[in-house]
């Protein structure tokens, strides 16, 4: 292990959680301005069904992996350190109780309102994965 | 009875010249989990408070304690 390495590690850690924040954001903000367009969804093109999956599991790779794939094992090992890992795991934990606080929301909701269920997954699933990455990036970041 | 794990090891960093930097290198983890552990905010794992003890050496027993609070 040498100097660079964990400098290194630590400049990408310290980006990656600006990014999961602003990634917070757009999440939640994308999930807010585009609910309600479900039933319409299906008359856009297929590009904007599949940007958003693969969005999403693009995250989700970096949510369980930690990321920075393409960078050395010595800088990954700092970068995922035994601090990281118990960050991501509150993280992860605060995702999967957010996903089933808005599924039993969402199943509350579907009796008065008429909820599309491409719409109501989209915003579990935005809003589950803003909640892991927000709680990740504040608890890298303070 | 609530129980906490309390450490030396800003002292034996500090009595060794070390930064966080150089003892983070050492053990192979980032400063951020040094400086969580100095302050008590991050229980390490047994691995990681064996490596500490070897980059610092001294035995893992000086390096951490037990603290007890009545509650």
């Amino acid at each position: 292990m040498n100097v660079s390495d964990v400098s290194k590690a630590e400049r990408v850690a310290r980006l990656r959680a600006f990014l999961m924040a602003a990634m917070a954001v757009i999440l939640v903000v994308t999930a807010w301005l585009g609910f309600g367009d479900g039933a319409a969804d299906s008359a856009r093109p297929w590009v904007r069904h599949v940007g958003w999956a693969v969005m999403i599991l693009l995250w989700l790779v970096i949510l369980a992996t930690g990321g920075g794939l393409r960078l050395s094992r010595s800088v990954r090992r700092v970068m995922n350190d035994e601090v990281a890992l118990a960050n991501r795991g509150s993280a992860l934990r605060l995702g999967f109780w957010t996903a089933m606080a808005g599924a039993l929301a969402l199943y509350a909701a579907s009796f008065s309102l008429d909820l599309n269920l491409r719409d109501g997954l989209r915003l579990l699933v935005n809003f589950s994965i803003a909640a892991a990455l927000a709680r990740y990036a504040w608890l890298e970041l303070r | 009875m609530a129980e906490r794990l309390g450490n030396v090891l800003l002292a034996l960093r500090a009595e060794r010249g070390l930064t966080q930097a150089a003892l983070a290198e050492m053990v192979g983890v980032s400063r951020k989990t040094i400086n969580t552990v100095e302050n008590g905010v991050f229980v390490p794992s047994t691995l990681l408070a064996l490596k500490l003890a070897r980059a610092l050496g001294q035995p893992v027993e000086t390096l951490f304690h037990l603290h007890e609070n009545e509650e």
